[in-house]
């Protein structure tokens, strides 16, 4: 069993210009093999009424690196276990585009509307919100999940995932992403 | 039980514009390994019109199969370190020849998802609600679908009417 950690980006806002970083891991260690089991992405927000309809893409960067943090939002990963030995030289990030180096592979494109949640939306408003804040639905990647058969989706020197604003589709702030990961 | 080497291929807003299309198709060409697919499905994520159609996908298996005039896709590694199987044709479109079976047959919404009106439309943007085939995933007791020597899985448009453009996804291991 690897040790394991989660990575919890809470009310991501995300921009109405496209191209925007909204979540990612950086693997920057030469030694460390950090792999990806799952990602979700959820509708968590509770700070207004007004959103949009948001295109995102999951992307696997090559090469990647940051050049410059100044606009960045970091957080830290959440060890399942606290004895585990945290990652040497990762980084989990939100922010610019114009911060990102690299070439991207597309894993996956979704689509999240990105609204404050009340009591009857289902019925009145955006009836997706209630669907996608559900925990089980709003998985987005699980490559080898529950299933050692086949490779999860692995990050080595310089690999970053991300999830990715794709398209315009307006500013609605309050994303939450969750990339679940181990290290080797 | 170590886990195998995975590629998915992703293909990526194809127009199901033609009734009988290959939206997605995975051929082995190669006598000394075997590819084992263990999910596919499809992701609504049209970015292009509000208007759409019905549309019907299936999930076939070829023998004998052949593809030739197709629109290549790159498959992408898991692992950087896997070396991708050369003698494999991944691509959407062009023309498809073998005896096929038929795996799955789906009716999906082909149509841009809106902030209001609920429909079917919005259930077709759950990932998990879109993967029609997965067979002995999580089960190390059902075989998973195999592709020996010209075999083929293939998502095939079977649309009387032009739907929107839609991604199309297999997950597979090599063997």
């Amino acid at each position: 069993m690897a040790d394991a950690w989660t990575v919890f980006f809470y009310n991501v806002e995300s921009p109405a210009a496209i191209d925007y970083n909204m979540a990612s891991v950086l693997n920057r260690s030469g030694t460390e093999v950090l792999k990806i089991r799952r990602v979700s992405v959820y509708t968590t927000r509770t700070n207004s009424t007004a959103g949009s309809m948001e295109y995102y893409e999951l992307r696997r960067y090559t090469s990647a690196d940051v050049f410059t943090y100044s606009q960045d939002t970091q957080v830290v990963s959440l060890a399942n276990d606290p004895k585990s030995a945290a990652p040497s030289a990762a980084i989990y990030a939100s922010g610019y585009a114009s911060n990102l180096r690299g070439t991207y592979e597309l894993l996956r494109n979704v689509v999240i509307f990105n609204e404050r949640i009340t009591l009857d939306t289902y019925v009145a408003g955006n009836p997706m919100l209630p669907v996608q804040s559900e925990v089980p639905l709003s998985v987005v990647w699980d490559a080898g999940y529950r299933d050692a058969n086949v490779q999860p989706l692995t990050l080595r020197a310089s690999e970053m995932i991300t999830l990715w604003k794709a398209a315009v589709g307006g500013d609605g702030p309050g994303l939450t992403v969750c990339f679940e990961f181990t290290k080797e | 039980m170590a886990s195998v080497e995975a590629w998915i291929v992703y293909s990526r807003n194809v127009l199901p514009d033609v009734d009988g299309k290959n939206m997605c198709a995975v051929l082995n060409r190669s006598t000394s390994y075997i590819l084992k697919v263990w999910r596919a499905g499809f992701s609504l994520a049209n970015q292009y019109a509000a208007a759409g159609n019905e549309c019907t996908t299936e999930l076939r298996k070829y023998v004998g199969a052949s593809l030739v005039d197709y629109s290549g896709i790159v498959p992408i590694s898991y692992d950087m370190y896997n070396q991708a199987p050369a003698e494999v044709i991944y691509g959407y479109a062009g023309t498809v020849g073998g005896t096929y079976g038929t795996l799955r047959r789906v009716s999906r919404s082909c149509r841009r998802p809106d902030l209001q009106n609920y429909s079917w439309t919005h259930l077709d943007m759950i990932v998990s609600l879109c993967t029609i085939f997965d067979a002995g995933y999580e089960d190390d007791e059902v075989q998973p679908l195999t592709l020996g020597f010209e075999e083929m899985a293939c998502l095939w448009n079977a649309n009387t009417i032009t739907g929107l453009r839609t991604d199309f996804w297999m997950e597979f291991t090599k063997e």
